[in-house]
């Protein structure tokens, strides 16, 4: 199954472009994928949630990973999230690991 | 470095595993592995059951091997989990023979005890599939919130007011007003509000996962559904109802609910728990089994000597609490909330149970109750106990405490109820009442702190329907109203239930000022119910544990509809805030044992230092003296509180204040809105210093100070005709012309 994620590594940045959703299905793949930039000196991660439409438990796990695992207490930012999302977040006090951005 | 201890020794259908850690008991993560261990002390075999989320049919049953046993614990780590998307029961072996306790069915899959996430019931009111085998569905936690620097916030015990509250019925109703209804989430909307109110502390009702389709059925009267709303009926004891997060859907609801307590303490609340230790879900030998049952009936459960389940809750089933491996479960569930989720307090449903030995016997020296007063990780958490049990053990002032237990005084509720209706010969009640209640709680050290003033909470009437209702309306709940407590110490004002006579509601406006004045003024931790701040009504109904609608519901239209009742609360618990002298820790002295000119409390009648007033018992004043209360060596001012529950107006001669000192009006529960309270801290010069005209049914409430350079400068103007009218015009009106004392 796509994964539905695409990750790029400019400089110290890292780009996640999200697919429609961020559930089991695809978040335990995106968690391998992040592992490895662990301790990679990643100072930034950017979540374009452009297209993100629905994100589940694990998918928000995935998040804290980045923030929490990767090294370096990276900034996190999403882009272009949706309100429903947003509410996730928000509902569950997570809003203070990331900034919302739209672009 | 790998552990050595952590690599598999065993192989079942492609899972790794090896022999686990007894302890903790529950699912833990540990490196690469979960370790599942569970302790039943008559099962013969334990089986691991795994199910994809969700799914009917498990993807995996793991057997315990006999090495994975030590003593009376099953415990096996599994390798490579995607413990995320799983979920997990067991399955218990060993003797099913009821006469002699043991009720063991392989055939059910059970819950985890210590399961600290539950699903299977994730949004409120959809119905489950009944036919699915595993319905309450244990699952991993995480344990990732980020606390920042949140702690509990260690609040003195006698600095608080308590709101106590239902998430659901909270922020149900339409004219909430929130983004998330019934929710923890919509309470996170509210906390402007609760801080507006004055309240610095919630009380949930329970928030431990429970069925609300347990019992679920029609009401007979107009058929809607009746559920269990207020989940007195616990599934599981670490885990938070998933159906009361928004979020819950998504398996989030440990984070929505930290989410919730972290932003109540940043705001200055604290949170108190009311957890169900009593009893479970599981009901009589006629329930089902969800857990408890199946691992291990004859542990868990007070079974009479033929094998049935004692009935000391009136619930079914009565939770064997002095069974030290209960109370090892007890202890640890509170320990859990208190360190990973912050929580402030806990009040203990029906707490005498926890006093009961095996046989049901009550002890004197109860050792659950004795462990949790001593716990180190609770050593600064609120216990308030429930003092009582359906099967008539009534510990009100004297549940066993060792300093440490408060009790929700349900003397104080009743004294003061009767007090209002104009019951006589209540009044030497009523002083001690007010005083901390010092007959119950003078001994053993416990203090006014051990007392838990409430005039209603949620068993009973609303304090709108306690001035509106003379006997309980349950029809709507569908057992022909029989249910719910007859004996109500209501008054009803002249009419049964709602009614449009002017005079009639002002009374009754006037009879909840006078309530919570009161409360407010007493000695004691004050707890006030969710709504009555509005004027909330449950429409005469005095049980409505089953009704998920407007019945329960908060009507949030009736915050602009009782305005008057709002701006009352706020301000009074203001005040009550404000004063020191009204939040002793400790029984007070009844003389002037520092010699500071006026004893610390001294009680008056119509006459000054007379208390034995006549009038049927009906008045009564108090002082107390401000310099008894010092904070950072300034002392408090004097406060006078005239009671006069009479229908007739009475004049109360005032005591006489130390040189300096003028006598302000700060409430006068007899006029109207905006003239009935000041804003604390600007109350108004008294005409006359020596007498005070208190009407029918009234008290008024007066500061002892120096007055202020110039009175009329700090007045804020939508108040200055306060300063006028809260003293002069009293009363406010006659008594209604349908008044007649209730007998």
């Amino acid at each position: 199954m796509d994964n539905q994620f695409q990750v790029k590594l400019d400089g110290d940045t890292l780009t996640i472009v999200l697919g429609e959703q961020l559930t089991t299905t695809n978040a335990p793949a995106l968690m391998d994928e992040l592992n490895n930039y662990k301790d990679k000196g990643v100072a930034k991660v950017v979540f374009d949630a452009s297209q993100l439409t629905y994100i589940a438990s694990s998918g928000i796990r995935t998040i804290i990973f980045a923030k929490q695992k990767l090294g370096g207490n990276p900034e996190i930012d999403f882009v272009n999230c949706s309100a429903d999302v947003r509410s996730v977040f928000e509902m569950t006090g997570l809003q203070n690991y990331i900034n919302f951005v739209s672009k | 470095m790998q552990r050595v201890d952590l690599f598999p020794t065993h192989e079942f259908e492609g899972l790794k595993l090896r022999a686990g850690r007894p302890y903790p008991f529950g699912a833990t993560v540990i490196g690469n592995a979960v370790n599942f261990s569970i302790y039943s002390r008559y099962a013969t075999a334990c089986t691991l059951v795994l199910f994809h989320n969700h799914e009917h049919e498990p993807f995996v049953e793991i057997p315990f091997y006999k090495e994975f046993r030590i003593g009376n614990v099953f415990s096996m780590m599994v390798f490579d989990l995607d413990y995320e998307n799983i979920e997990y029961g067991f399955r218990m072996d060993g003797p099913f023979n009821p006469q002699e306790g043991h009720r063991f069915d392989k055939t059910k899959i059970l819950m985890d005890p210590y399961a600290k996430l539950i699903v299977g019931r994730d949004v409120w009111g959809t119905p489950p599939d009944w036919n699915c085998p595993y319905q309450y569905r244990s699952r991993v936690v995480f344990d990732d919130f980020d606390w920042e620097n949140d702690q509990p916030l260690e609040t003195p015990v006698n600095d608080l007011v308590i709101y106590e509250m239902h998430v659901r019925n909270f922020t149900c109703g339409a004219a909430a007003g929130v983004e998330h209804p019934g929710t923890f989430a919509g309470i996170a909307e509210k906390i402007p509000y609760l801080k507006e109110l004055g309240v610095n502390c919630v009380e949930l009702m329970p928030i431990h996962e429970f069925d609300e389709f347990e019992n679920s059925k029609p009401s007979p009267v107009d058929g809607h559904m009746l559920y269990n709303v207020w989940g007195y009926s616990n599934v599981g004891f670490f885990a938070p109802k998933a159906a009361y997060a928004s979020t819950g859907r998504f398996g989030m609801q440990v984070d929505e609910l930290k989410n919730l307590i972290k932003q109540l303490h940043a705001n200055g609340i604290e949170i108190i728990l009311d957890v169900v230790f009593n009893h479970t879900a599981e009901g009589n030998e006629n329930g089902p089994y969800i857990s408890y049952r199946g691992i291990d009936n004859k542990t868990y459960y007070m079974l009479t000597p033929d094998g049935y389940y004692f009935n000391f809750s009136g619930c079914g089933n009565t939770l064997n609490c002095n069974n030290p491996n209960v109370r090892d479960m007890i202890v640890e569930s509170l320990r859990y909330w208190v360190t990973d989720y912050h929580i402030d307090g806990f009040r203990f449903d029906l707490a005498a149970i926890l006093g009961r030995d095996q046989n049901g016997c009550p002890m004197s020296n109860p050792p659950l109750l004795e462990s949790l007063a001593h716990d180190p990780i609770l050593g600064k958490t609120k216990l308030i106990a429930e003092a009582w049990d359906a099967g008539g053990l009534y510990q009100v002032g004297s549940f066993p405490s060792w300093g440490r237990w408060a009790e929700w005084n349900g003397k104080y509720r009743d004294a003061i109820r009767r007090f209002l209706k104009g019951d006589e010969h209540v009044l030497q009640d009523v002083k001690e009442r007010l005083v901390g209640s010092p007959d119950l709680y003078a001994s053993q050290n416990r203090g006014i702190k051990a007392s838990v003033n409430f005039i209603t909470a949620h068993d009973g009437f609303t304090l709108m329907d306690l001035v509106s209702y003379n006997g309980k309306h349950n029809e709507a709940n569908g057992e022909d109203n029989r249910d719910g407590e007859n004996n109500n110490n209501s008054w009803n004002c002249g009419w049964e239930g709602e009614c449009d006579d002017p005079g009639i509601n002002f009374l009754r406006h006037q009879q909840i000022k006078n309530a919570i004045s009161l409360l407010m003024v007493s000695q004691g931790i004050p707890m006030v119910l969710s709504g009555d701040e509005m004027g909330n009504t449950q429409f005469g109904n005095n049980n409505a544990y089953c009704q998920d609608n407007e019945i329960g519901w908060l009507d949030w239209n009736n915050l602009e509809k009782n305005a008057d009742l709002y701006r009352f609360f706020r301000q009074i618990i203001r005040f009550r805030r404000q004063h020191k002298v009204l939040r002793y820790e400790y029984h007070l002295g009844y003389c002037d044992f520092r010699n500071l000119g006026y004893p610390d409390i001294s009680w008056h009648g119509v006459k000054a230092w007379e208390p034995a007033s006549g009038y049927n018992n009906l008045t009564l004043a108090f002082m107390l003296n401000g310099r008894y209360a010092e904070t950072d060596g300034q002392p408090d001012d004097f406060i006078y509180v005239a009671m006069n529950m009479h229908w007739e107006m009475h004049g109360f001669e005032l005591p006489q204040l130390p040189e300096g000192m003028q006598w302000h009006v700060f409430a006068n529960t007899g006029m109207a809105s905006p003239n009935d309270i000041c804003e604390p801290g600007r109350e108004c010069l008294a005409e006359n210093q020596h007498e005070i005209l208190v009407g029918g049914r009234s008290m008024m409430i007066m500061v002892g100070k120096a007055p202020a350079p110039v009175v009329e400068a700090t007045v804020p103007e939508k108040d200055s005709s306060e300063k006028e009218t809260l003293e002069k015009e009293t009363p406010a009106k006659e008594a209604p012309a349908k008044e007649s004392k209730k007998k």
